[in-house]
């Protein structure tokens, strides 16, 4: 107990040394080699009142992502696709350092990444939310929350909302010749049926769809600490680290982003190129997790029916 | 349009930079300014400090930096948001905080015109106010952006990376870097060694296979020491007009 | 805490009964209680959803608490007892902060912009609901702050913000006479139905909470709204008193079981 408090007050006043002293023993205060990320699970449908949401944890680090959809009528320059509106939250629940009265810079950071990410990569065919042409399409708002931020947000706010757009399921409707989107109600649920039954209506969709995702992006934030290179850096980590490399691949090896916004160290090619390596692995990885989450989802879904 | 398939839309070659323009001093009240142009991309840039903090923003340590980033028109959107703290991050790299504990040090950029490549455009003119400050800074940043034309241009081989792109270029690009680079080698390499121009801000846009990153990255070199070249050459003709005055 | 003309403690399976012989089964009624008189979703009228507690479940946090009452989802940290932000002169006691935030996919329609004025009145209810029990005096100058994000609302969000917050600050280890448990219920065409599922709440002619802090039996806050028939009022305070207790119970052994793993590990 003594011994224990003495290396607690250690890090307290000497964070620094108390870091430097793992990495020469090519290990880290939780206990991680360097290149090695924190375990990662991923729960899909995790919250009900979205049409698509997703619970992602890589060690404490938890987001979550949900989706809902909402009509607009298409804009004059893309009279054939729906759009995407993202916005990434930290709430002050989600750290010390995030407090209800200023926003957190890392916000505005996280979620035009997570947005280039998923455009640039070509996750989501726009055309595909579209309902009728020139007439009505989905709009996809994608909130992404952050409920503990113990470093690498935008690892884990990517995953969640790759994994949200997996969940997201869209509803059967039908338009109306005024060009009103309108539910179609099963049997069952009664009230409507006789506008369902409205022969001058075009029906849509009739059955709940899944989009078609492109290519998935994957991303590792690897932190630079006196030529270490740290892979999934914590919170903790992340105060002291000198500069971080976020790198992102997609499925085939394509380079999706390569975000490194400044930092006291600069970095030569040769040090890209092992970011670019150690990314590769994490992305493997990645989508082995989340290929087993969601067939782990369908079984359930399955027993559940 | 050229006969040569090898010019782009306004007459470059691939390879090639926009004319630059460099003005310091335009702002009176400020410490350091200077206002940076490549062609139809323009950033105005004012830099006042080292100065006081209120006490509850201080760092007994070092200075603070802040940049506060105005778009040409309308309000902060996200994108200017993140631009803000991309530069601020950026210029911590160089500036030597330590030499000013309490201080704070304020980066003010205004975007005059954005022709494409602005985020390398308002480095350039941060970095060169910075000097117009005489705030110490451990060396030079230079900035490039380049896109990767979608390769259905007709442009065959290598010349599908153009330098410094146009907003028209970069919008139809299959995907821009930005790149910036500092000129003294104090990077960071996993056995110690050091090379060249070392990255110390890169954004992307888009995707692209790693060489053709990596390819953008070598032009991004050769192109920062024109950029430096540059910007020493607009320094000292600075100073020279200053000692002697009314020539 | 007995009301007027109120029974005594007793089981509740006699009240529907009663109830809907008064009010006969009008039309709305019975879209609420199904002919074997228990709710949509199979629940008995006095029976409260099966609640999932956790506690230590943000990392960085002082306390923190996950409640799952079936759909309703709550996520609670506590920070402190830390320096006011807000600096006001010393002060003998510290400060409660208390902050309700609704995802913007927590309700049915996407509320961003509708949704300020009810985490307003969330947050103001959540203080007024633990501001008694949490012995302030304890940390003079410093501030507690409570942050609520509520992931899903299904129903009674108020009641489970209020558990899932006692839970956290015990957690935290901050001083409280007692902990607070919360209950709600819904008064529908006549029914009195306790820990209210959003449907049922859509429905309800009136709504009652209660706080309470079961070891001392008191009442930290109750909140009474719509139209009450006089001997409704008085069951339906019961039936809260009733399912506070229960919730105590859960309360306590989620945070023995927390302490438990904490201490085996």
């Amino acid at each position: 107990m003594d011994s224990q408090l003495e290396a607690e007050a250690f890090k307290r006043i000497y964070p620094e040394e108390y870091f430097q002293r793992f990495l020469s023993e090519g290990t880290r205060p939780d206990g991680r080699p360097l290149g090695r990320a924190r375990s990662t699970t991923i729960g899909f449908g995790a919250v009900s009142t979205a049409d698509g949401s997703a619970l992602v944890k890589i060690g404490s680090t938890t987001l979550l992502a949900g989706i809902k959809l909402e009509v607009m009528t298409p804009t004059a320059e893309a009279p054939d696709a729906g759009k995407i509106a993202a916005t990434f939250e930290m709430p002050p629940l989600c750290s010390p350092d995030a407090r209800p009265e200023r926003r957190l810079e890392e916000t505005s950071v996280v979620v035009q990444q997570v947005m280039n990410a998923i455009e640039s990569a070509g996750l989501v065919n726009t055309k595909e939310l579209l309902i009728s042409t020139g007439k009505a399409a989905w709009v996809a708002y994608l909130d992404i929350y952050c409920l503990d931020a113990d470093g690498s947000l935008l690892d884990a706010a990517l995953l969640a909302a790759v994994a949200a757009f997996a969940d997201l399921t869209l509803p059967p409707v039908r338009v109306n010749p005024e060009g009103h989107v309108l539910p179609v109600l099963s049997g069952a649920q009664g009230g409507n049926l006789r506008e369902n039954g409205d022969a001058s209506s075009e029906v849509v969709t009739v059955e709940r769809r899944k989009l078609t995702l492109g290519a998935m992006p994957w991303a590792a934030t690897i932190g630079l600490y006196k030529g270490h290179l740290i892979v999934d850096p914590t919170a903790e980590e992340e105060a002291l680290l000198e500069s971080t490399v976020t790198t992102i691949l997609d499925e085939a090896g394509r380079l999706i982003s390569l975000f490194k916004p400044g930092g006291i160290t600069a970095v030569t090619t040769a040090l890209i190129q092992d970011c670019v390596e150690l990314t590769r692995h994490r992305a493997r990885e990645l989508k082995q997790i989340l290929e087993e989450s969601s067939q782990e989802d369908e079984d359930e879904g399955d027993e559940s029916q | 349009m050229s006969s040569q398939g090898s010019l782009r839309k306004d007459g470059r070659t691939f390879n090639q930079l926009r004319g630059m323009v460099c003005d310091r001093g335009l702002l009176h009240r400020a410490d350091g300014s200077a206002k940076w142009s490549q062609d139809g991309t323009s950033v105005l840039v004012g830099v006042y400090g080292p100065k006081n903090m209120p006490p509850k923003r201080e760092d007994p340590e070092k200075a603070v930096l802040e940049v506060l980033w105005k778009p040409k028109s309308g309000i902060q959107g996200p994108e200017e948001r993140e631009a803000e703290i991309i530069l601020r991050r950026t210029l911590e790299a160089v500036v030597l905080a330590p030499l000013f504990p309490r201080a704070g040090i304020s980066v003010v950029v205004q975007v005059i015109h954005d022709d494409g490549s602005l985020l390398s455009c308002a480095i350039n003119a941060a970095c060169a106010a910075l000097v117009d400050a005489g705030i110490p800074m451990t060396g030079l940043l230079a900035s490039v952006t380049i896109a990767l034309a979608k390769r259905d241009d007709g442009a065959g081989g290598g010349a599908h990376l153009q330098l410094d792109p146009t907003r028209e270029e970069q919008d139809g690009a299959q995907a821009t870097v930005c790149l910036a680079l500092e000129t003294t080698p104090k990077a960071a390499t996993s056995n110690g060694s050091v090379e060249g121009e070392a990255v110390v801000t890169s954004t992307t846009r888009g995707a692209m296979a790693i060489e053709e990153y990596l390819e953008a990255l070598d032009r991004c070199r050769m192109a920062s020491r024109t950029i430096n070249a540059f910007a020493r050459l607009s320094l000292d003709k600075a100073q020279r007009r200053l000692e002697l005055p009314g020539t | 805490m007995s009301a007027r003309g109120a029974p005594s403690y007793s089981p509740y399976s006699g009240i529907e009964e009663r109830v809907m012989q008064e009010d006969g089964a009008g039309p709305a009624s019975r879209s609420v209680l199904g002919a074997d008189s228990r709710r949509q979703d199979g629940r008995l009228p006095e029976e409260c959803r099966p609640a999932f507690l956790q506690v230590g479940t943000v990392s960085r946090a002082a306390g923190s608490a996950y409640a799952e009452f079936a759909s309703t989802k709550v996520l609670v940290a506590v920070y402190g007892p830390r320096e006011s932000r807000k600096a006001a002169a010393y002060s003998d006691t510290s400060r409660l902060t208390c902050d309700v935030k609704l995802a913007a996919f927590a309700t049915k329609s996407r509320g961003k912009y509708g949704q300020g004025t009810a985490e307003r009145e969330l947050s103001d209810l959540l203080h007024k609901a633990l501001v008694s029990a949490v012995r302030l005096d304890t940390f003079p100058k410093a501030s507690v702050d409570v942050f609520a994000l509520v992931l899903e609302s299904g129903g009674a969000d108020l009641a489970v913000v209020v558990t899932a917050a006692s839970l956290a600050l015990a957690d935290a280890g901050i001083e409280m006479l007692d902990m607070v448990a919360a209950t709600s219920l819904s008064l529908v065409g006549g029914h009195l139905l306790v820990d209210p599922a959003a449907s049922e709440e859509r429905a309800q002619d009136g709504n009652v909470l209660v706080a309470l802090m079961p070891a001392r039996n008191e009442v930290t806050q109750m909140h009474l709204a719509g139209a009450w028939p006089d001997t409704h009022a008085a069951q339906a305070i019961e039936l809260c008193l009733d399912g506070c207790h229960k919730l105590d119970g859960e309360m306590r052994a989620c945070l023995r079981e927390h302490a438990a793993t904490a201490n085996g590990s």
